[in-house]
């Protein structure tokens, strides 16, 4: 009985070590210097809206404050989650989060437009946008995706089926119009690619098609009398040319 | 442990993938370029950050500084409206304006209706057109929403005393159009309002903007650009949302608007209206047929010399004062002002001086012998018969006097107006070769027929004047399946009827007026003209004086021969002064000498019972004195019966006044 007792005590001290152990390894694997960076960036956002907002609402100088605290608090919950989660469980389920992520920036389209553009779901207490979320479980699908295909990342085909799976999402975001998203989106996809080891001459011949792409939207088509874009989007991709104006 | 440590490091295997994806130097090598990618877009965005932030600053901030002051229009005083001696027919009494700034209305959407169904209450304005007009300029919080222009001193004082129980609401001061003389020249002057969306459009590169006050009609609209004068600028601080952060700051003030003086006589465009309405009720209670549904007319009266209108009348009328401040649509609709209504009150808003067109009957004679003289189809001490009727083609054309039979000269046709002599004219017009064109209308047209006059007064029409290219082209085979081979041809009867004025024939009071000039002032056609001058209004310092305008187009020849004319005038001038005249009865004993003509024109009317059938127009035109004429007057009692009946003793009315004179004892009127 007592022996029985006794490497039962000794069991549950070698499992709190070991757990100790897991636990402190976890905590050091830990990417500090990107938490501590969002930390800042955090911090600096909160500091920069309590000196800003201080004189909005008369009689309560803290209300923008406190809403972007809460915002943040529920960022870091957020976080946690995020991190317990296994990364495992994104490389194999790839295509759960690439499907739920089109389907959401789908049916987008399908309601009414606010502003001019249909990019939001209003959940009633809640209006929110998808495309947004898309930006983090987009890479997270792509990856999943060319991890699969590691191998065969080299071959024409694969790359092609890639950029297949890539350009979907973008061009729904782009038809909403978001075309910010779409771009950011974009990068996303070439920077997949590029870590993913495609060949150079894929990744120049692609990026010949873009320059070429772009040209064409931007002054190519519309010289020739077809305005793919609309006038402020145009302004958009090309005002970093000239700062001063207000366009 | 060595194998649990790997798997940390690097990912975990996968039964797919042949071998775990390391981290190969290939691999190394793509995310450090990759990384040094990141790193050059970040120093670039810091650099640019660095030279908008330090070398730029100062300049940039200065920028956005100016960006914060927003402008706010300052409405100008609008310039009055003065008659030709200087009496004020419009002018501006200052109002106290409820504005709302939708920006400052409280953010939680109860408080905010609570606050609008309070101010509602407090207005006795409806809280739904609160409502309607807040969210209408709620893509624009810089432009104060109008709730109420004329608010009573109560109500202001009610405002003011509970300021903090109405945020976003302010009292400022306005000018509200008064009508002194209330309905007086209402076609004239016209109305003005809050420019429309569609005005705003067509109207944004000449200055107009949100909110300004526009003239819609008459004189008001005419010489806007005269009356409406130049608005002002305050400043007002406001946040990136373009929120108000300070007191309204006046920058440049508001030039008020130029006086324009019109040709009008307040006391002969009284005596014009009341002449008017006198004609309609003698017609009503002449018994005559038709009469009893007289219930319109206009009165023109304009100085022969140069086109000046001295009156214009148009009854029925409207208060132009119903379109001031707020505008309530049931008041619209009790005045007969909306499309609704328009009908049931015979379409109050129409200036039936230039935009009714009316059959002009016997009035249009004397177009037709100064046609036929100058055609030289008809001398003028020629002889002709005139009977009770006259038959062509199997057709048989009445005199309105069936039992008169003898001959007679042209001035006595035109004073005795006898239709069966200018049948016999007209016949001869159709019997004139065609290669020259129909020749009455060319004389008619000559005349001002068949085109607006030019008046600066805005809608007006241009009658019709019937030609056989006009029959060719209205009734065609898709228009008139039924007699268009028939229809479309010109026919001896129309040139008959044309001559005395009948059928198709279509002219405006107007026109006749300005006819009726011609012969006046020896062969002029003048263009008939409202505008005196435009005055600046003497302000602190600067004194009054007179602003270039456009002025009416000079009176332009007809190259009509004198001896022409002179008939045509000694005609005229029988028909008011020998026993047999048409207007001897009414004219002959006025003091001064007057020359004109009746007309009775019939027209296919529907009283309003389903039936159209014709009912004759009573007209009157004429000049006087007689022998150097100062005044034409014209006038047209809609359904007034004969000429003599309804018109002419409302034009008399209207001589009466301008010559301040009385006209004694009036016979009995034999007229068509």
């Amino acid at each position: 009985m007592v022996d029985h007792y006794v490497s039962n005590a000794r069991a549950a001290a070698r499992a709190r070590r070991r757990e100790a152990v897991e636990v402190a390894s976890f905590v050091r694997r830990l990417d500090w210097l990107l938490l501590g960076s969002v930390a800042a960036v955090v911090g600096y956002g909160l500091w920069a809206i309590a000196g800003i907002t201080h004189h909005d609402v008369t009689g309560n100088p803290g209300y923008y404050l406190t809403r972007q605290a809460v915002y943040v608090f529920i960022g870091v919950v957020c976080l946690v989650v995020a991190v317990l989660v296994d990364p495992e469980l994104y490389r194999t389920r790839w295509r759960w989060i690439f499907g739920t992520t089109a389907f959401l920036i789908a049916i987008v389209l399908l309601t009414g437009p606010i502003r001019g553009s249909k990019r939001w779901l209003d959940l009633g207490f809640f209006r929110f946008q998808p495309s947004e979320f898309g930006k983090v479980l987009f890479v997270l699908a792509l990856a999943g995706l060319v991890a699969d295909r590691a191998r065969g990342i080299t071959r024409v085909g694969t790359v092609l089926r890639i950029l297949g799976f890539g350009l979907a999402p973008i061009f729904l975001v782009f038809i909403q119009p978001d075309i910010g998203t779409a771009l950011v989106y974009g990068a996303a996809l070439a920077a997949v690619l590029f870590v993913a080891g495609a060949r150079w001459w894929h990744l120049a011949a692609l990026a010949l098609a873009v320059v070429v792409s772009c040209m064409a939207i931007l002054w190519w088509l519309p010289a020739g009398g077809m305005q793919v874009l609309k006038p402020y989007q145009t302004s958009r991709l090309t005002g970093f040319t000239h700062p001063t104006s207000d366009a | 442990m060595a194998n649990r440590v790997r798997s940390r490091r690097f990912l975990p295997p996968d039964p797919r993938v042949e071998e775990p994806y390391r981290f190969t130097p290939k691999l190394a090598l793509r995310v450090g370029l990759l990384g040094m990618v990141a790193l050059a877009v970040f120093a670039t965005l810091f650099l640019r950050l660095w030279s908008l932030q330090v070398l730029n600053g100062q300049q940039l901030l200065r920028a956005a500084q100016n960006n914060q002051r927003r402008d706010i229009r300052v409405q100008a005083p609008r310039g009055p409206i003065l008659d030709r001696n200087g009496q004020v027919l419009v002018t501006n009494v200052p109002g106290t304006a409820v504005q709302i700034w939708s920006s400052d209305l409280p953010k939680r959407r109860g408080v905010r209706l609570r606050e609008i169904r309070k101010l509602a209450r407090v207005l006795d304005v409806p809280a739904y057109q609160i409502g309607a007009a807040v969210r209408k300029h709620r893509s624009d919080p810089l432009t104060p929403v109008k709730v109420k222009d004329g608010a009573t001193q109560a109500q202001v004082f009610y405002l003011k005393e509970r300021a903090e129980d109405f945020p976003g609401v302010q009292i400022a001061p306005t000018y509200l159009r008064y009508y002194p003389h209330k309905e007086l020249a209402a076609h004239v002057l016209g109305y003005v309002s809050e420019i429309s969306p569609g005005q705003l459009k067509a109207l944004h590169d000449q200055g107009y903007r949100g909110g300004d006050t526009i003239g819609q009609t008459g004189i008001e609209s005419y010489y806007d650009k005269y009356l409406r004068g130049t608005a002002g600028l305050s400043q007002l601080r406001v946040d990136s949302l373009g929120r108000p952060i300070s007191l309204v700051l006046p920058k440049v003030p508001a030039h008020p608007g130029d006086a324009v003086r019109l040709t009008l006589d307040v006391k002969l465009q009284k005596a014009a209206e009341e002449a008017l309405r006198y004609g309609i009720d003698r017609a009503r209670n002449s018994g005559c047929y038709g009469c009893w549904n007289a219930n319109g007319g206009a009165i023109v009266a304009i100085d022969p010399h140069d086109g000046a209108v001295r009156a214009l009348a148009s009854y029925p009328t409207y208060r132009p004062s119903l379109f001031v401040g707020r505008v309530r649509q049931r008041a619209l609709d009790v005045a007969g002002l909306t499309p609704r209504t328009a009908e049931g009150a015979n379409f109050p808003a129409l200036d039936r001086a230039i935009d009714g067109a009316y059959p002009p009957g016997s009035t249009f004679k004397p177009v037709t012998a100064i046609a036929a003289m100058q055609e030289h189809i008809l001398q003028p001490f020629e002889s002709l018969p005139c009977t009770g009727s006259y038959k062509k083609n199997g057709q048989v054309f009445k005199n309105w006097d069936p039992f008169v039979n003898e001959a007679m000269t042209l001035p006595t046709a035109l004073a005795k107006s006898c239709d069966t002599y200018f049948y016999q004219v007209g016949y001869r017009f159709y019997g004139m070769p065609s290669d020259r064109g129909p020749r009455l209308q060319a004389w008619a047209s000559r005349f001002g027929f068949g085109q607006k006059t030019g008046i600066d007064l805005g809608s007006e029409r241009s009658g019709l004047l019937p030609t056989p290219d006009w029959r060719k082209k209205t009734y065609t085979k898709k228009t008139d399946p039924g007699h268009w081979a028939i229809d479309s041809l010109w026919k001896p009867g129309d040139s008959i009827q044309l001559a005395i004025g009948q059928k198709d024939l279509l002219v405006t009071p107007m026109q006749m007026a300005r006819f009726y000039a011609m012969i006046a002032n020896g062969g002029k056609l003048v263009t008939p003209h409202l505008l005196q001058d435009v005055e600046q209004p003497s302000s602190n310092g600067t004194p009054g004086r007179a602003v270039p305008s456009t002025l009416p187009p000079a009176p332009e020849p007809t190259n009509v021969d004198a001896q022409a004319l002179a008939v045509v005038r000694e005609g005229l001038y029988q028909a008011t002064h020998y026993s047999f005249g048409t207007s001897a009865s009414i004219f002959g004993s006025f003091p001064i000498s007057i020359s004109g003509k009746t007309g009775t024109a019939e027209k296919s009317i529907d009283p309003g019972d389903g039936y159209p059938r014709l009912f004759n127009q009573s007209w009157w035109c004429g000049y006087g004195p007689s022998d150097s004429p100062d005044l034409v007057v014209c006038a047209l009692i809609e359904n007034g019966g004969h000429g003599g009946d309804a018109a002419a003793p409302a034009a008399l009315k209207v001589f009466e006044s301008f010559f301040g004179k009385q006209a004694t004892v009036t016979g009995p009127i034999h007229s068509d």
